[in-house]
């Protein structure tokens, strides 16, 4: 692939692939020059130009800087498709874990607070917010009623039973519940896996860490951010658990005879779509935004359990411990939004594969609190590096469909990081980094080390100098759980 | 990938490299072989086999539109029957297969997490690059997991 890949520079941070074969737009990667040669290095540029293949694919399909192989799509994907125009949805482009994302929590304590206390910190979380493999039970078993009422209202539904306060949602994408949702497009296996993982982290990369913000950009943002430096902060990363992966499997079956009813031309099956405007495209609609709502109430009720957690380990009252939510976003979905192209208002299905929505100041959907700024754009990176917030700007909404990068992106398969660990103590090299870890699993930790992944650093640097989004501070990580 | 043992079947599976996931190569003499060495395969990357024992036995009977779609079905269905009964599987066999359809039997034993060690969550069994070929004198397949 790479051989024969032919790149056009467009500055020192925008790369095109030339529209060829049956590409509708050209590929538009967001790279320095070292970030580009792991992405063409990868199966990544391959699947870029696969998703310029899909019916109503409006001006380019876009690998972010943390972009890597994935299924269907690559990881840090983004492609709008124009709705009016036969533009179609692929559960591809959204993926399994349906609006896996993350959302950052601001405290009043300072890193003094905590620094002497880190081991009983990340024990407290580890005991109190379920994680790994299959993990259930953070709350009773919910009825297939109970789910469903959840379903509509995401994130509120935890606000109703407890889980948080209600000015959460207005600092959560979408308020935390998309209103196309439709519980009774899920299948009762969907319906059953969902019953008792809600308020669970799950494995693989979902992560809860402790933070200091060890360095302010902008200050003015930073400000309405509620952040300075030397503040600790807590982030959560987690999805939809089974219930999710349970509706893009159902979804994608559906989706391969759509295919072939709608007389589509696909060059990988797990881009299988559907117009959006069709019968199954808009039943997928709904079954994701169900889906997304699930995980914007999953991760509400892990951020009570949090707080929770640390008020046990600090002996502190909620009070002092003052725990609010900054921002919450999801990486993994698809959104009926309104952008311009070519001069002209459409309305695109945006499919953001491991992107963030990154919309300027001034956007409708940017919340109250944060219209003046422009909207948090959270960018986790490795369990030792850091990660970064930063601001979305104009030109994320005039280049990328109001969209940035997710993370730090992997570089390095499981495989090769499992081998790459052995002989060492992962948990202790990150302790002598003064990072506490604590995971369900030896192997997850071997599989996450911090070499597996790109610099965050790079990465943001890449989004920030192309003007997709801005830097506002840094957070270094302090404790970690992983499933 | 633990080595092969006596009375297991005459397939093999070989780890692929994937950035972000997992993949499976797997050769097996017939189809069903095939379908019974992915399923070890991918309970392989959830946990140790060795520690399961077969006492529990769920009968599986499936249909699709078309081969691909019953191998990805295949392995959904015991990732479903391991989330939702928490039973690890490590016995698997496929009495017949034709392109749309399947009878076999899965065996396992009630996750116990004083003996059971889980190495990793699969999402799910993907399409991507999916292709089940009959090469020679067997049959191939390349599978990738989202983890």
């Amino acid at each position: 692939m790479s051989d024969a890949l032919k790149l056009k520079k467009i500055d020192d941070y925008t790369w095109e692939i030339p529209k060829t074969g049956g590409m509708r737009v050209p590929g538009r990667i967001y790279a320095d020059e070292t970030l580009l040669k792991s992405i063409v290095r990868d199966n990544c540029a391959q699947q870029i130009i696969n998703v310029a293949h899909l019916q109503g694919i409006v001006r380019y399909s876009i690998a972010m800087p943390d972009a890597h192989w994935g299924y269907g799509f690559p990881i840090g994907g983004v492609a709008g498709t124009d709705v009016s125009e036969g533009g179609v949805i692929s559960p591809g482009g959204v993926g399994y874990d349906i609006n896996c994302g993350c959302r950052v929590l601001a405290t009043s304590l300072r890193h003094a607070d905590v620094k002497d206390r880190m081991e009983k910190i990340v024990n407290s979380l580890y005991a109190g917010v379920p994680c790994g493999v299959g993990s259930s039970g953070a709350i009773s078993k919910l009825s297939v009623g109970d789910l469903k009422k959840l379903l509509r209202a995401g994130a509120g539904w935890a606000v109703k039973n407890g889980y948080g306060s209600g000015s959460d949602l207005e600092r959560t994408e979408e308020k935390g519940a998309l209103e196309m949702a439709d519980p009774d497009a899920l299948s009762e296996r969907a319906l059953e896996r969902g019953r008792n993982q809600v308020g669970t982290l799950g494995s693989g990369n979902h992560f809860l860490e402790m933070g200091v913000v060890e360095r302010v950009f902008n200050s003015d943002v930073a400000r309405a951010f509620g952040l300075e430096e030397g503040q600790i902060t807590v982030m959560i990363h987690s999805g939809s658990r089974g219930l999710g992966y349970q509706v893009c499997d159902d979804s994608l079956k559906v989706m391969q005879r759509a295919v072939e009813k709608y007389h589509l031309r696909i060059p990988d099956r797990q881009l299988a779509c559907a117009p959006v405007e069709s019968p199954e495209g808009r039943r997928y609609l709904g079954a994701m935004s169900a889906a997304a709502n699930y995980a914007w109430a999953n991760r509400q009720i892990m951020m009570a359990l949090a707080e929770r957690a640390l008020v046990r380990a600090l002996g502190a009252s909620p009070g002092e411990l003052g725990l609010r939510l900054v921002y919450d976003v999801c990486h993994n979905i698809a959104k009926i939004e309104r952008h311009k192209v070519e001069g002209e208002e459409k309305t695109l299905c945006v499919h953001r594969k491991g992107a963030t929505r990154a919309f300027p100041p001034g956007h409708p959907d940017v919340p109250a609190p944060y219209k003046g700024v422009g909207q948090p754009v959270l960018v986790p990176g490795d369990m030792g590096t850091g990660s970064f917030v930063c601001v979305g700007a104009q030109e994320a909404m005039d280049e990328s469909f109001g969209s940035a990068c997710h993370g730090a992106g992997r570089m390095m398969s499981r495989t090769k990081a499992i081998k790459r660990s052995k002989g060492r103590n992962i948990d202790r090299e990150l302790e002598q980094q003064g990072i506490v870890v604590k995971a369900r699993g030896r192997k997850t930790l071997a599989e996450e080390m911090p070499e597996a992944y790109k610099d965050v650093d790079a990465v943001v640097d890449v989004m920030h100098a192309a003007g997709i989004c801005r830097k506002v501070v840094r957070i270094r990580p302090l404790g970690v759980v992983k499933g | 990938m633990r080595k092969p043992r006596r009375g297991d079947p005459g397939g093999e599976c070989q780890p692929v490299e994937h950035t972000a996931d997992m993949g499976l190569r797997c050769k097996a003499p017939t189809l069903e072989g095939l379908f019974e060495c992915a399923a070890r395969g991918m309970f392989e990357i959830i946990a140790s086999l060795d520690e399961i024992r077969p006492g529990e036995s769920v009968p599986v009977s499936l249909e699709a539109a078309n081969l691909e779609e019953l191998f990805v079905g295949w392995l959904e269905e015991l990732l479903y029957i391991w989330e939702s009964k928490r039973i690890l599987l490590s016995k698997f066999t496929v009495t017949s297969v034709e392109p749309r359809s399947l009878e076999g039997e899965v065996a396992g034993e009630v996750y116990d997490p004083k003996r059971h060690e889980l190495q990793s969550e699969i999402k799910a069994a993907t399409y991507h690059d999916l292709q089940i070929e009959h090469k020679g004198d067997g049959w191939e397949v390349q599978v990738i997991f989202d983890l």
